[in-house]
This record gives C-alpha cells, sequence and structure tokens, in this order.
C-alpha cells in the first residue's frame, strides 16, 4: 500500500535548505535522504519536478529492498556535488565506461548483489552507476571461456547441435 | 543461488557486452541463443570488425564520436572489402630524401640523414587521417632498434643518449612534446647497468625492452611507459638475439634457440616461449608470476632438411627472426620454414605456419604455473594452427599481418611479384592474390578472390625498377619501395578515399 508522507517544509538542520526524501523500498522500510544526494538519478529528479508542479510531496515507490536502495544511496553520497561526464543529460550517450577506483571497491561485492544494483540504477536512471556496474560484471567474465560464462552468468546452452556450430561468419557479416 | 542474468533487460546486457573485446564477445555469443541474438546488435559487431580488421578507435583508443556507430561499422566493412577484393591505386612519389635508413611503423615512415647527429624525420604516408606533420629528431646512434612509433597511440618513443646519460624520451607523434599520457614527462632513465638497451615492440601502456650488460646475458624489461613502473625483468641468453613481441597485453613470446651440440654449424632447434608480464590486477607491488610454455615447433624442423634461414652458405639453422613474424597489435603469428636449401640457394618447398595467438593464450590458461610446460606441436592443430604449403618459388621480399590477415610479397625477378593474402578474421578463411605488374604500380591486376585452394598463378613477365628495399606498411595496406629516383609509395584503391575523413580509424 502506498504511504502518503507529506515531507514538506522539512529542512536538513545546518545543511541549508535542502528538502528531504522519503524513500520506501520493497520490502517497505522508509529511507529518508537529502534531495541533494538523489539528484544524479534521474528518474528521481523528475519525480521531484512533479511535486514542484503540483505542490504535492509524496513518498517514492521504489520496486528493489532497501538493502539494495541503501548501496545506492551511498554510491550517490559519494559523488554528491560532482559532475560526472555520463549524467549530464546533455551529453552524448556513453561509450565504454570509465574506470573509476572507489567504484571498483564500492562494487566488490556478491554477482547477485551485482546485478541487483545494476537494475535499481537502471530503474532510477543513473548512467555512471550503470557504467561502472556493467564494467565490473564484463570484468567477470573477460578473459572466460564459452562454459565458464555459462557458469558466471547462469545460462544454460540452448542451442540446437547444427546452431552449435554453425560458423561464427554469421555475426560477422 | 544463481540469480539468472537474463532478468536484466537486453539493454543492460547490452551495456555489459560493450565493455567487453572481441574474443570475449565471440565467447559470449556461443553461451546461449539470448546472447547470440544480443551480439548482433552493431555496436558489438563493430568491435569484432574492427578487431578483425587490427585496427583502434580513435586517439588514444577512445572512440571520437562525430560519427555513429552504425555508420563506422558500414564503413569498416568497406573498407574490409576493398582489402578482401585487393584493389590498388597507382603510386605516389614521396620527397626524396637521401636516407641512409628507413621504415615503416604501422602508418609513419622514419628517415634517418647522414651526418653526425643523425637526425631522423618522421612523416605520416599520404593520408588525412591523422595529420601528422612533418617532425625532426636527433639521435647519436644506430636507429632501428632504438625508435618505436605507435601511431594509433600519438606515441614515438625513443632513446636518448646524453654522454652517459641514456634515457627513453616519449613523445607526442603530432606535436613533438612530451606525450602528455607518459610518466616522469615523458622520460624515463635506463637502470644503472645497461651498456646497450633497445625497444623491441610497443603495446598499449607497455614497452618491451632488451638491456645488455655482457654477452651472452641479456635482460628483457616490460615497462608501463604510463607509471614508469616495471612490469617483469627476465634474464635470458641473448647469443641468438630471440625474436620477442607482445602476444597479447598479459604475455610476452620469445623465440628460444637451442643447439644440438657444441659444432657451431650444427642443427639450432626453435621453440617458443610464453611469459606473463602483468602484475595481478589492482596490485602495486606485486609479484610477476615466472610461468612460461615452451611450444616446439612441428616435428620436420629437427630434420637436417629443414632450415628457416635462407643463409644456405653455411648449414646454420635456427630460426632467423626473419622468418618469425607477428604483428604487435594483432593476433596472428607466421612461420616460414624452407625446405631443401640447396647450395644454389633456391628453395623447393616453403612451409607457413601461422599460429592464432588465441592458440598460445588458450594453452597458457591451461598450463599457467607448471613451470615449462612443453605444449606438443600437434596440439596446435584443432585450434586454427596452419600449415600453408606455397608452390611459388622465390625468396619472399617483404611480410606483414594486418589484423587477421597475412601479407606476403614473393619476388621473381623474371617474372614480376605477386601478392598473397591470408585471411584469418574470425569465422571465414580466405586467400587472394595479387600480381603486380610494375614497380610504380601503375598496372596492378586486381586479384582474384580465390578459395582456400588456390595452389598457384602464373606470374606477369615484366620486373621491379630500381628495387633496392621496400616494406609493406602493416595497417596501411601500402607498401613503400625505396628506388634510385625517390620513395615511391604504392596503396590500395579506395581505402583512403574511404577513410579520410573519418581520422578516428588508425591506418
Amino acid at each position: 500500500m502506498p504511504t502518503i508522507v507529506s515531507v514538506d517544509d522539512s529542512t536538513v538542520p545546518g545543511e541549508g535548505s535542502s528538502r528531504l526524501l522519503l524513500l520506501v523500498s520493497s520490502d517497505n522500510k522508509h529511507i529518508v535522504v537529502e534531495e541533494d544526494i538523489m539528484s544524479r538519478s534521474r528518474f528521481i529528479s523528475k519525480q521531484v519536478e512533479g511535486f514542484e508542479a503540483t505542490s504535492q510531496r509524496h513518498a517514492i515507490l521504489l520496486p528493489f529492498s532497501s538493502f539494495v536502495l541503501n548501496k545506492v544511496i551511498e554510491y550517490c553520497s559519494h559523488y554528491r556535488g560532482y559532475y560526472l561526464l555520463e549524467d549530464d543529460p546533455d551529453a552524448a550517450p556513453p561509450g565504454r565506461s570509465p574506470v573509476r577506483e572507489w567504484d571498483q571497491e564500492f562494487l566488490d561485492v556478491d554477482r547477485n548483489m551485482l546485478l541487483r544494483i545494476i537494475k535499481a540504477a537502471h530503474y532510477l536512471e543513473i548512467k555512471s552507476l550503470v557504467g561502472s556496474c556493467a564494467r565490473a560484471i564484463a570484468d567477470m567474465i573477460r578473459g572466460k571461456t564459452t562454459e565458464e560464462m555459462r557458469e558466471i552468468l547462469g545460462v544454460e546452452n540452448d542451442f540446437t547441435p547444427e546452431e552449435e556450430h554453425s560458423p561464427s561468419s554469421k555475426c560477422t557479416g | 543461488m544463481h540469480t539468472r542474468i537474463f532478468f536484466l533487460p537486453d539493454e543492460l546486457l547490452l551495456r555489459i557486452l560493450e565493455n567487453l573485446d572481441y574474443k570475449d564477445v565471440l565467447a559470449c555469443k556461443a553461451t546461449c541463443l539470448k546472447l547470440r541474438n544480443i551480439t548482433t546488435f552493431v555496436s558489438l559487431q563493430y568491435t569484432v570488425e574492427l578487431a578483425g580488421c587490427g585496427m583502434l578507435d580513435g586517439k588514444y583508443g577512445q572512440p571520437e564520436r562525430a560519427l555513429d556507430i552504425t555508420e563506422r561499422l558500414e564503413r569498416l566493412r568497406e573498407y574490409d572489402a576493398a582489402w578482401r577484393e585487393l584493389k590498388w591505386t597507382g603510386s605516389m612519389h614521396l620527397p626524396h630524401l637521401t636516407g641512409q635508413s628507413f621504415s615503416a611503423h604501422t602508418g609513419p615512415l622514419v628517415f634517418c640523414l647522414p651526418g653526425t647527429d643523425r637526425p631522423h624525420i618522421i612523416q605520416e604516408v599520404p593520408s588525412k587521417l591523422r595529420g601528422t606533420r612533418e617532425a625532426h629528431y636527433n639521435f647519436h646512434s644506430e636507429p632501428e632498434e632504438r625508435i618505436k612509433v605507435d601511431s594509433s597511440q600519438d606515441l614515438v618513443a625513443y632513446l636518448e643518449d646524453e654522454f652517459e646519460n641514456t634515457r627513453y624520451s616519449l613523445k607526442s607523434l603530432s606535436t613533438g612534446e612530451p606525450h602528455p599520457l607518459a610518466a616522469n614527462l615523458g622520460v624515463i632513465p635506463l637502470g644503472d647497468s645497461q651498456a646497450y638497451s633497445s625497444i623491441l615492440d610497443i603495446r598499449g601502456d607497455y614497452l618491451l625492452e632488451m638491456g645488455q650488460f655482457a654477452s651472452p646475458t641479456g635482460l628483457f624489461i616490460v615497462r608501463n611507459w604510463k607509471t614508469g613502473l616495471t612490469e617483469l625483468q627476465k634474464h635470458m641468453d641473448i647469443r641468438d638475439r630471440p625474436r620477442c613481441y607482445f602476444l597479447d597485453d598479459k604475455h610476452v613470446i620469445f623465440t628460444v634457440n637451442t643447439s644440438f651440440s657444441h659444432d657451431p654449424d650444427d642443427f639450432l632447434a626453435t621453440s617458443f616461449r610464453v611469459l606473463p608480464f602483468r602484475r595481478s590486477e589492482g596490485s602495486t607491488t606485486g609479484t610477476v608470476a615466472d610461468a612460461a610454455v615452451h611450444f616446439l615447433l612441428p616435428p620436420f624442423m629437427h630434420s637436417q632438411e629443414f632450415f628457416a634461414t635462407t643463409d644456405t652458405s653455411t648449414r646454420k639453422g635456427g630460426l632467423s627472426p626473419a622468418y618469425f613474424h607477428g604483428d604487435p597489435d594483432d593476433r596472428l603469428f607466421s612461420l616460414s620454414i624452407l625446405k631443401g636449401a640447396e647450395a644454389g640457394g633456391s628453395f623447393r618447398d616453403h612451409y607457413i605456419l601461422d599460429i592464432p595467438s588465441q592458440t598460445f593464450t588458450f594453452y597458457m590458461r591451461d598450463h599457467p604455473t607448471t613451470g615449462h610446460s612443453v605444449v606438443p606441436w600437434d596440439a596446435w592443430g584443432p585450434h586454427g594452427a596452419r600449415v600453408t604449403r606455397n608452390d611459388v618459388d622465390g625468396a619472399i621480399r617483404g611480410r606483414s599481418i594486418c589484423g587477421m590477415r597475412r601479407c606476403h610479397y614473393k619476388w621473381k625477378s623474371d617474372e614480376g611479384t605477386i601478392l598473397t593474402v591470408m585471411d584469418y578474421h574470425p569465422g571465414r578463411v580466405a586467400r587472394g592474390l595479387a600480381r603486380i605488374g610494375d614497380g610504380d604500380g601503375t598496372a596492378i591486376e586486381r586479384g582474384a578472390h580465390v578459395g582456400a585452394n588456390y595452389t598457384g598463378c602464373d606470374p606477369l613477365s615484366t620486373t621491379l625498377p630500381c628495387l633496392v628495399t621496400e616494406t609493406l606498411l602493416p595497417k596501411t595496406l601500402g607498401r613503400v619501395v625505396l628506388c634510385e629516383d625517390g620513395i615511391v609509395f604504392i596503396k590500395y584503391d579506395e581505402l583512403f578515399a574511404l577513410v579520410s575523413d573519418v581520422w578516428a580509424y588508425t591506418i
């Protein structure tokens, strides 16, 4: 059930006029976070624009667990106030994501968590985090054989014998 | 419990795969139907095609965003087709330089002029691709092994002698200024005890060097030129001057010559040795693994009948460096083996052995820590190594590996020149032949695109005039001929027209 909570006029003491947002995770945990921090997320920014248009602020429901959400908030807090090219809505679409050391350490989590973070980052439209997660997942399968990749990705060989042995020139034209 | 990766939308799967290189993309493609479909996305096909052509994208390997990927892929395919169909154009005369030596390094030409300072001139072959201007550098010693140019990274690396103070200089090819990405403002000092040093190869961030104290011991060093850190130091016997390259961004490959007896005229056996050079990921002080794999040459190499050298005056065998060829940026190694050397210097049969370097890394992965694992020659078979018998007599004048292709010039003074191209692009193997009528390249017969079973051809009956020396330019798909009246650059038709306004392509 959506929880409507008014957080209008809330400010953080000593932090200027940054407003607070109430985020609700899929396991129904309520997390209060500064609007500033979450402005990296296009999804949240659009929600906030909506609040301003209607003068109605309400809790934002998110389809992932508080565990994942806290991780995303940690990421956004770290880069609070930083300009990251990939998150610039006016910049060209990113190619390969740049390597950021902090991100590598931050994303040193198990594979399932990584998949959940990338999905959450995609939902929240945080392109820099999507890019870093994509790089981290790619690192797991880099240099592996096809068989090892199946194991890591959790996929099964569903080719018919003919398909499996067809020449790879199909994709290379 | 394992979460299936397919709970991610396609868009995210694509973002993940975009971080991989072509080998991983091809491996991924073979996992299951869904990932096979995703690998048909344009951006991933572009990765595969670009690698197959042995090209890098953009300055310092970073893609330029002026063109979108679809357009790039289209142009790349046209370029590729022009390559396979061996389209030629007329010659182009470069300014005459009375150079004592010249060499080509993946694009720019390096001339050495006579004089006490031995000044060098670096000039790009005619192309609008990079806009490299003519540049002069001064050296005080033999140039060939002391200068390396990597145009894809805008890098000139050379040894600079200042009295006792020898060091590497790393400059930007286009500006002549210290390279912006180089460690310590473009200068790396040599170790104290290195009496002699040369740069053997550059790949990505790494320089492969050889230092010498006193014969026969040499020191092979792999250094990261962006950080100045040493990744590998290895003492080796250098009496036979092993040939070495970077095999990929983690391994170096050496030739190792072994004499069967103390008789200097005795036959030498050659094998390959692969050494990993990189620290473990993320470590700044980690140790370098000293695993190595030896590859034995085919058994017929051990017969007295076979020689891997053209030197027939002495019966000295061994593998002449000239006959072991690999492109540092690419993935194919080629070895020429001549059978039946006779006193007159003619050869009855000529075999060429091609080994895709994935094969080396395949064994590296399977035998990473057992010390000196020996992999027998016949184990290569199913993984792509090929032996090709060449029926055309005559010495090979030049040779190059361009991407996953191998190019050979065979020259016979009375019958013209034949160019053979073998294609090892992932997923296709083909062979093309071109016959080159005369020296300035104006009467080139376009080569037929023939099947892999092609066994011979009839060379034209014209000769190449004033041929002094020539070299194939890797990746530029042209060749440079140094004649009495100047330097002639012969290039393939259409290639430059196709890519002239795509400066993001590496030539």
